[in-house]
């Protein structure tokens, strides 16, 4: 309750918000210069000055084909799975990299034969498109085939025997037996292993084995002779000794996806958010004074630029839903300022607001909307908080701009616009309004202005 | 036409009062019929609850299912929440000139046919160099997506006297489905300048020749009506479909075949919510919290100023919901879903600007049901003047904004129009109504005196207004009664006239 009646003190003084220019300039000067000095940071350390989803600047798409293996339950599970796996992506070179995906995962069918996840990520910045593709491209999808499908062995090698294990079971599935592909791979592969690495291997199919102590997850070769391990060996037994798509599925893709906000979207937002805004200044200017429309539309800007800062400084994803918060953020913007202005115009037709300084004006008219500009802030956010705390991370991507705009439009509506009002009622005719003296002489101080030093 | 009764009520309860007190200005507030204002209180919470039901409780009837406005079966949702089909287009001639212009204009080309069709939240996005992927959401059936976009055709009038073609797909600018009085259900092909003339000039020439129409590589005519006469609008008309579904679908794939490149399809699916189930769920809990919360503040800081407003706010999520569901082109994002939901918070704002005008006037001296009327008179023309600049934006984003940009727009303007007719008519009703109830202690309104007008009472001037009123409403009523009496006057003078002027013509003649 101390706080209220604080607060009731504070309404019964005179404001003097309007004289403070430096102070309400300052401040979104200061914001701009921290978030274009980020951004310069940013394009050296991240490569990209924004952080802008591939909904803007496209991307790539894998398909991961489980084919009916995908099942309502264990989708999210292979979500899991397949984000944990892109997390680290090791190419040939031994070169790790962390591939982000953007938005958020697909299944494509379920249950069905040709059942997929469709996944999309952005390029790796500093990696050019022809690396992505020759390079990166392959070792997410062989990350994808050993990590998520369990296709790619991995190779232990102790004296006489090779083990391979994998990340599925592998005998007897319901259309035949993977171990029976297995084994014809092998006997394929058995002359390279002898030439090439002196294995010793006879032709026989008693030196493979399923061990089944392992859950039949493991294979294993017995060789004549001690294998000498290596690099080589290992790659050639992996390549080899791959699990058959047929039972295993596949991955594949890994090619450029083109953006999903078209440049043509785009445009015919930008025009027609233009265009609104001419409408709005006509209207406004119209309805109240051209000054109190150009002072709205530039708090308008302020607003929109302090959230690109902030996405900036943060570095948020920028992605679709960013132009539908922009378009929210106009709509509240534009409210707030002109809830002032029908103040200012209410006092601009009494006879005494004459003998007052413009400044005075624009106080009087913000202290009267202060209340109100508060109370809606605050329902606002707390929609909108709300919205931030209990939604999913995508939801939070949109919910933050709008809360920064939110904010940026209550700074704007009571310090900004009012303050850019006053300062235009000083120019040009606009003067005889007001208490003013004439423009060569110094200007003799308004009582209420007196106040503020 | 209940301030009326009511105020002769109070008027004929003065009368009453007023021969046992001594008092000359006499508080009104024993005098209002308090019978009737709680009646109407009753009415409209239960018109809100049956609102509620409505809105948010799947019903039986029989053997039928009411959904709910808040339900995936009645407001369509978008490939964030419900997932739909997709599909893969593969071009097949990859060598010409400009391939990636071409690709570009085809994107844009389905992006608009989708558009058209109320998919506004569909995606088209490029894969690879020679593939489009297109995303539908709300579509269950992947064979659906052939109705929508089809397997793109080919197009051709030929004269079957000449064998000559006349036109093909190149010339179609659209191509819609119809009916037609008397061929049933027809395709509509609008044709180019250059596809105009020619046909003009064919069936000029060829009057009572038949023309066939051919459809895709098929050698069998889909109709070959026989000419009647020259037709120069260019609207050549495609007839013999079974029904419309038909029409519709070859509207589209004669669209689609007249692309700049040729597509055939390569896979066809359904797929996935992109944000899963709980994305949704999550999105309404947080919905009804912040709601709880929102009314929670209304009703601490305004007290009853508040719970009107609370009324108006539910009301108004009732009608969103319904106009939610009810308009067909509107397709729910899960930013639209948040948008909504700030809505929620905006709508109040309205009522936060009368409010605070209330409380201004009460603070200047007036009477509680006398600031009631100043505030809203005063806060009138301030949100009208910023909700009709937010209109405009909506408006031009509608009409210019492509795809998802237009849905959006128009999800807010609903909300802009349903919010200000909940502010200004209902909260303004309810607020009526519980003045009506008491207008003597401003405690309950959360109202207080400025330092100059202290000791005033909550009602004083009331009887005052009352009587102004009243005034009022007889200044009108008897400059109505004497505008019609002027106009009896008129009317009987001008029939005095005509009578005399009758009568100076006939003594003319007989002069």
């Amino acid at each position: 309750m101390k706080l209220t009646k604080r607060f009731e003190n504070l309404l019964e003084k005179d404001f003097h918000i309007t004289e403070k220019r430096k102070l309400i300039f300052g401040i979104p000067i200061a914001i701009l210069v921290v978030a274009i000095v980020l951004m310069i940071v940013f394009n050296f350390t991240l490569g990209a000055p924004l952080n802008l989803s591939t909904d803007f600047t496209g991307g790539y798409s894998v398909d991961v084909k489980l084919s009916n293996k995908l099942t309502e339950e264990n989708r999210e599970t292979y979500y899991k799975q397949i984000e944990s796996v892109l997390r680290t992506v090791t190419d040939e070179n031994g070169k790790t990299y962390n591939i982000s995906i953007s938005g958020a995962m697909q299944s494509q069918g379920i249950g069905t034969d040709d059942s997929s996840i469709h996944v999309r990520y952005s390029a790796v910045s500093g990696v050019s498109e022809s690396e992505m593709s020759n390079l990166v491209n392959p070792a997410i999808i062989s990350a994808l085939e050993s990590g998520v499908l369990g296709k790619i062995p991995t190779v232990a090698i102790d004296g006489k025997t090779i083990t391979l294990t994998y990340g599925e079971v592998i005998n007897a599935q319901n259309e035949g037996n993977p171990f029976d592909v297995l084994r014809a791979q092998f006997t394929k592969l058995i002359p390279t292993l002898n030439e090439k690495y002196n294995c010793g291997i006879s032709a026989t199919e008693s030196d493979i084995t399923l061990d089944a102590q392992s859950g039949n997850k493991q294979i294993v070769i017995n060789c004549a002779s001690d294998v000498v391990s290596s690099a080589e060996l290992e790659s050639a037994l992996v390549d080899g000794m791959k699990l058959p798509d047929k039972y295993y599925g596949s991955v594949v893709g890994g090619e450029l996806v083109g953006a999903t906000v078209s440049s043509e979207l785009l445009f015919k937002a930008m025009l027609a958010i233009s265009l609104a805004l001419i409408f709005m200044l006509c209207y406004i200017g119209l309805r109240f004074q051209l000054s109190s429309g150009l002072a709205c539309i530039i708090a308008l800007f302020h607003d929109i630029i302090i959230v690109f800062a902030a996405m900036a400084i943060f570095h948020i994803e920028i992605n679709n839903t960013f132009i539908a918060a922009i378009i929210t953020i106009l709509g509240y913007s534009i409210n707030n300022s002109i809830i002032l202005f029908d103040r200012v115009r209410e006092r601009m037709r009494l006879a005494s607001s004459k003998k007052l300084t413009p400044e005075a004006v624009a106080n009087a008219s913000i202290k009267e909307t202060l209340l109100r500009s508060i109370n809606t802030t605050i329902t606002t956010l707390i929609m909108i908080l709300m919205v931030a705390i209990i939604g999913v991370t995508d939801i939070r991507i949109f919910a933050f701009p709008i809360i920064i705009g939110l904010l940026a439009g209550t700074f704007s509506s009571i310090c900004i616009a009012p303050s850019l009002w006053a300062l235009f009622q000083r120019v040009g005719k606009n003067r005889e309004n007001f208490a003013l003296a004439p423009k060569n002489k110094p200007e003799k101080p308004a009582k209420a202005t007196e106040l503020s030093a | 036409m209940d301030e009326k009764n009511s105020l002769t009520e109070i008027e004929s309860g003065e009368n009453k009062s007023s021969a046992k007190s001594k008092t000359a200005v006499q508080p009104a507030r024993k005098a209002v019929k308090k019978k009737s204002t709680i009646v109407k209180l009753v009415l409209i919470g239960v018109a809100l609850l049956i609102g509620m039901i409505f809105a948010f409780v799947p019903m039986q009837f029989g053997l039928k299912n009411y959904n709910p406005f808040l339900s995936a079966e009645s407001i369509s949702l978008g490939l964030d929440l419900k997932g739909g089909v997709y599909a893969v287009y593969r071009a097949t001639n990859t060598d010409t000139d400009d391939f990636d212009t071409k690709m570009e204009g085809t994107r844009s080309a389905l992006s608009s046919m989708l558009a058209d069709q109320g998919y506004t939240e569909a995606t088209i996005v490029r894969e690879g160099s020679d593939r489009i992927r297109v995303e539908v959401p709300d579509v269950d059936d992947p064979q659906k997506i052939l109705d929508i976009i089809g397997e793109p055709t080919t197009v051709k009038f030929v004269l079957d006297s000449t064998n000559e073609t006349v036109i093909t797909g190149d010339n179609v600018v659209s191509a819609e489905a119809g009916t037609d009085p008397s061929s049933g259900y027809v395709v509509r092909l609008r044709l180019d300048s250059e596809g105009r003339r020619k046909f003009a000039e064919a069936t000029a020439n060829h009057i009572n020749e038949k023309m066939s129409i051919y459809l895709g590589s098929s050698t069998t005519a889909v109709s070959s009506p026989t000419i009647n006469s020259a037709i120069p609008n260019g609207e050549a008309i495609i007839t013999g479909f079974a029904s419309y579904e038909e029409a519709q679908q070859r509207a589209g794939q004669i669209l689609s075949g007249t692309f700049d490149v040729a597509l055939e399809l390569k896979e066809c699916k359904s797929i996935s919510a992109t944000l899963g189930e709980d994305a949704m769920l999550y999105g309404l809990i947080a919905g009804l919290v912040g709601f709880v919360l929102v009314i929670v503040f209304l009703c601490v800081v305004y007290r009853l100023l508040g719970v009107a407003a609370s009324f108006a706010l539910m009301i108004y999520v009732v009608l969103y919901l319904f106009f939610l569901a009810a308009l067909p082109w509107v397709q729910l994002t899960l930013p639209g879903i948040a948008g909504i939901l700030l809505s929620i918070g905006m709508a109040v704002d309205a009522n936060i600007i009368i409010f605070e005008r209330i409380k201004d006037e009460y603070r200047g001296g007036k009477s509680i049901m006398a600031a009631y009327h100043a505030g809203f008179k005063k806060a009138l023309f301030a949100i009208l003047d910023s909700n009709v600049t937010t209109v405009i934006a909506c408006i031009l984003l509608m009409l210019l904004g492509t795809g998802s940009v237009s849905g959006f727009a128009l999800t807010l303007l609903v909300g802009v129009v349903i919010s200000l007719f909940t502010a200004l008519v209902v909260s303004r009703a309810i607020l009526k109504y519980f003045i009506n109830l008491n207008s003597y202690n401003a405690k309950l309104y959360n109202l207080k005196r400025g330092k100059l007008y202290a000791g005033l009472d909550a009602d004083v001037t009331d009887a005052d207004i009352l009587a102004e009123m009243e005034r009022e409403r007889q200044a009108k009523e008897d400059s109505k009664l004497e505008k019609e009496n002027a106009k009896l006057e008129k009317a009987r003078a001008k029939a005095e006239r005509r009578a005399q002027n009758n009568q100076d013509n006939k003594g003319g003649e007989t002069a």
